[in-house]
């Protein structure tokens, strides 16, 4: 398992300079023998980029909030089970990937049951680079806000598993092999998940192309 | 390779997850085959527009705000021995002679020592630490969360340097140091009041805050909580007599006349009245006048009615 954590060298953490592994690895250690200083600082080694992944998953505000507070008490009840065989990395994107699916899947099955309304509201959190542009176009505005709310509909339409894939491939660029480590499945249906996932978004975005 | 397969590949492709040979595999397939050349335009055209509308960064208010709730769930996690307790016993509402046995069979951390002063009052700032003071440096040390309690053992004052020693059963062994100033000292005591099941220590515990330490407003709310709802009656005692003991303040009053009215031990709301009288004695709270009329007239217990009878006539108020 070692191997796996020189593939994790993506955007994971994204924010603030990563630890240096044997910094990490004495922090970790001072966290499970019960210091909450050591751990404050392992939170803030991986926080932003955790609320990044699961604000996308979630949607709202409040649900990533709530994600993000699931994830690390998770982290926090279970790191006396944390034993070196991975990265520490690895170990707490597995953690929140879990958490991320019981999330979509949750919402998948609210979903089931009520019959889907378009959703008329402003896309929240995919935005337009146009937008910010100094030149800004009206027109080219609402056919951004368009895109944006197509883009949210497509993502929608993944799987859980597709969606945290994709996810993880596309946002987080982790390579697929560790990918399928956290969602605890094979290289091989990692593959197989971000390939559905590209079919679906063409499917639902060709005709923007 | 067939075109359904070269899709599969193609999608891989993009994301640099072909080895070598498939890549060149897939390139030569792509340059001969119109239908395969189409795909992978339109899958390139997907990434560009997934380019183009990047989701938003969380905005740094939520970041702030989920930190914090983060901290005050640690806050509490760590204080929950309760849910040690059950994990580690196996047992939902642990019967404290129960835990106490099991806890002398199962040799699984070690005693510390956990020392507090018992007093209300600045904590002189240690080299180096910051104006919050040396207490609460040394807890931020990341110590007390960290010592994953899992019971009490002994709560004790030294009669010497005057000074508490809370021995603890803990996972990881390690020392504490604070003042009642400190708010996650204060939280232990509170916690331990309203919370710990042994009710031994809690009794230690009211003995070690002393009426010192009933001065401080957190863990006055403690005393009076553990007065209101313990359920053992040796343990509300205790918590009047220390509370009506500290500094006086309204609460404590309205505390006092809910016990001396509605305690289910007569022995309780005895020392209840006796504590009124000795506070209206003082000049305290006239007010309290009307409930010792109340007690005299119809408490069940024949006793608590004569005390406050005879309390009332002391305060040169007729009895009825
Ligand atoms: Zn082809």
């Amino acid at each position: 398992m070692d191997g796996a954590c020189l593939e994790l060298a993506g955007k994971i953490p994204a924010d603030g300079s990563p630890l240096a592994g044997a910094e990490e690895t004495a922090l970790v250690r001072q966290a499970q023998g019960g210091d909450r200083a050591a751990f404050d600082s392992l939170v803030r080694q991986y926080d932003q980029g955790v609320l990044r992944l699961v604000l996308r998953v979630a949607g709202t505000s409040d649900e990533a909030s709530d994600l993000f507070q699931e994830v690390f008490l998770k982290v926090y009840r279970s790191l006396s089970h944390f034993r070196f065989e991975s990265r520490f990395s690895t170990w707490l994107y597995r953690v929140v990937t879990n958490v991320c699916l019981d999330h979509l899947r949750r919402k998948q099955t609210r979903h089931e049951v009520q019959a889907p309304v378009a959703e008329e509201g402003e896309p929240e959190y995919f935005h337009t680079v146009a937008d910010d542009r100094p030149s800004f176009d009206p027109e080219r505005a609402l056919q951004s806000r368009e895109i944006a709310r197509r883009l949210e509909r497509a993502m929608v339409r993944l799987s859980p598993r597709e969606r945290m894939v994709f996810e993880l491939r596309h946002y987080e660029g982790l390579k697929l092999r560790v990918i399928g480590e956290m969602c605890g499945t094979s290289e091989e249906t990692a593959k197989n998940c971000l390939f559905r996932a590209t079919q679906k978004l063409r499917t639902e975005l060709g005709d923007l192309i | 390779m067939t075109c359904q397969e070269i899709d599969q590949s193609l999608a891989l492709h993009g994301y640099g997850e072909l080895s070598e040979a498939e890549r060149d595999a897939v390139e030569e397939h792509v340059a001969s085959c119109e239908r395969c050349r189409r795909t992978m335009t339109e899958l390139r055209g997907i990434q560009g527009l997934l380019a183009q509308h990047s989701p938003a960064s969380p905005p740094p208010d939520l970041l702030v705000r989920s930190r914090l709730r983060l901290e005050e769930a640690l806050d509490r996690e760590q204080m929950s021995w309760r849910t040690l307790f059950r994990s580690w016993f196996g047992v939902a509402t642990a019967h404290p002679a129960r835990v106490m046995s099991a806890l002398t069979l199962v040799a699984f951390g070690f005693s510390v020592g956990w020392l507090l002063r018992p007093r209300v009052g600045p904590v002189p700032a240690a080299p180096g630490a910051s104006s919050t003071g040396a207490a609460a440096a040394a807890m931020t040390g990341g110590t007390l969360g960290g010592a994953r309690i899992s019971s009490i053992s002994q709560v004790a004052p030294d009669p010497e340097t005057g000074q508490l020693h809370i021995t603890l059963n803990a996972e990881k062994g390690m020392t504490l140091e604070g003042s009642l100033d400190d708010p996650q000292v204060r939280q232990v005591l509170v916690y331990t009041l309203k919370s710990y099941d042994n009710p031994g220590i809690r009794l230690d515990t009211l003995n070690a805050i002393g009426s010192d330490g009933g001065g401080d407003p957190v863990v006055r709310d403690a005393l009076l909580y553990a007065l209101e709802h313990d359920n053992n009656a040796g343990v509300r005692l205790q918590a009047l007599h220390t509370a009506a003991k500290s500094k006086w303040a309204p609460e404590t009053a309205q505390a006092l006349v809910e016990a001396a009215e509605k305690d289910s031990n007569a022995g309780v709301r005895g020392a209840a009245v006796d504590a009124l009288v000795q506070q209206v004695s003082a000049g305290h709270d006239q007010d309290l006048v009307p409930a010792l009329e109340r007690l005299a007239e119809s408490d069940s217990d024949r006793y608590v009615r004569l005390k406050s009878q005879t309390a009332l006539q002391q305060l040169g108020q007729p009895p009825f």
